[in-house]
């Protein structure tokens, strides 16, 4: 096709398409889903993982999930390198921000800020665009709960249920169908955890196959992002009916 | 010897400044305006070297203003203290500005608040403050009769026995002032205490 349009990241093919930021996305259709969805008490982030194995020391480090500062965190899907770049960025934002205004940052113009980054790479430099999708979920007292979606052209936008990564299509139609705008939390883990399932190539989900966070506001106003342990997650497929039961030792 | 003053009351912030622009010896207004409205819920009553002053003010202004076009919400009276404390602080060691400033804001959620940021970018968050040689006169006289949640009829009252005491106190005391006032309803211009008319030409 227009293949000598691709080599430069920075410019248009001739039918008006910036092939790179198009193969980025491609690269992050390979990647495991991450599903958020917004509810009036919080959002949840539920993330496949692709590297499963016992010896992966899960209680210090996550794969899909990250928290950029106090009242925002997010997951990603795609080249974890480039993501990494990325949160780093918006973690430095986030305390740049309190540092002149001593306040937390809004969501969006955080999400903003780093989409106006990723933009950058599809216009000058010659670089190529980063590889990442991410879902931003955050609280600030403007607009409350929210859900950001942002891709490697550096367009984003706000969901009430959203997914990245593999399978993203059946699962957003999936979540189109079942999402109610009076959702609670409860209902939110739910029905991430049956949409993932459901998308997920595997037939029976373990927890260690999962990341699943939140981000809500404790009695005392104070917000917090939490991942669930490996037992507690597991303690919900089982409650939610995701999971098989363990096999009996035969 | 210029003179700037405010306190915080009852669901309102008020500020005070003198109005006197002196070069040397030279009077050469005494209609000048040094309280500016920031947003339609803040005041910056500065005091300093003139050029400074308005440059300063200014650049603050258009700042907060870009702010709120950007992101489609105003910034809140202790963001907006500390964005000013920032640029102040960032300048100190390089070329300072030399302006003293009383931000006087009202927020819906923590109502009003009055902030003291002096040259060298200290920032406190106080219910009364002054800066110049009108201070010694007008805190002192605020530490007399200041309470907290004054309605605005008492605390104009205060306003004006400062003013009175700068008037009688202080050697060349400035003549005219110019009060302003923010509450829920916005920033405005309260009144002028003038005992010196600027001439105006026929």
């Amino acid at each position: 096709m227009s293949r000598r349009y691709d080599s430069r990241t920075t410019i248009f093919s001739p039918e008006g398409r910036l092939y790179q930021v198009e193969y980025a996305m491609e690269a992050i259709g390979n990647a495991g889903t991450a599903i958020g969805i917004l509810s009036k008490e919080g959002v949840v982030l539920v993330g496949e993982k692709k590297v499963t194995s016992k010896l992966l020391q899960t209680s210090t480090s996550t794969e899909k999930m990250y928290k950029i500062d106090d009242h925002v965190a997010c997951a990603v899907a795609g080249i974890m390198s480039d993501a990494n770049i990325l949160i780093n960025m918006a973690r430095v934002q986030a305390q740049r921000y309190t540092y002149a205004y001593q306040e937390p940052m809004p969501v969006e113009q955080l999400v903003q800020s780093l989409c106006d980054t990723k933009q950058g790479y599809t216009q000058f430099g010659g670089l190529r665009p980063f590889g990442v999708s991410f879902l931003f979920a955050g609280w600030d007292k403007n607009f409350g709960f929210q859900l950001f979606m942002s891709d490697p052209s550096g367009n984003y936008g706000g969901w009430k249920a959203a997914a990245i990564g593999a399978n993203n299509q059946a699962a957003q139609s999936m979540l189109k169908q079942d999402y109610k705008d009076d959702i609670t939390r409860e209902e939110a883990v739910q029905l991430a955890l049956k949409v993932l399932s459901k998308t997920m190539d595997s037939t029976s989900l373990t927890s260690d196959k999962l990341e699943l966070a939140e981000v809500f506001v404790l009695p005392s106003g104070e917000v917090k992002y939490q991942v669930r342990s490996p037992d507690s997650l597991s303690k919900l497929l089982v409650k939610f009916g995701v999971t098989q039961a363990p096999a009996e030792a035969s | 010897m210029e003179c700037v003053f405010g306190l915080v009351g009852n669901g309102f912030a008020i500020v005070a400044a003198d109005t006197s622009a002196v070069h040397s010896i030279l009077v050469h207004k005494s209609n000048e305006d040094k309280i500016m409205i920031l947003d339609s819920h803040k005041l910056i009553a500065a005091s300093g070297e003139p050029g400074d002053r308005v440059q300063f003010t200014e650049y603050i202004q258009k700042n907060v203003a870009l702010y709120q076009f950007r992101n489609g919400i105003p910034l809140t009276a202790v963001a907006a203290a500390n964005f000013t404390r920032g640029e102040l602080a960032t300048a100190l060691r390089k070329n300072p500005y030399f302006v003293n400033i009383l931000l006087a804001g009202y927020d819906k959620e923590t109502g009003p608040s009055l902030y003291y940021i002096d040259y060298i970018a200290t920032l406190h968050k106080v219910e009364k403050g002054a800066f110049g040689y009108g201070s010694y006169f007008s805190l002192s006289m605020m530490d007399r009769h200041f309470h907290s949640g004054m309605s605005v009829e008492e605390a104009i009252d205060l306003v004006d026995k400062c003013i009175l005491e700068i008037r009688s106190r202080l050697v060349v005391a400035p003549p005219n002032f110019v009060i302003k006032i923010v509450d829920k309803d916005g920033a405005r211009e309260y009144a002028w205490r003038e005992s010196v008319k600027e001439a105006v030409a026929v």
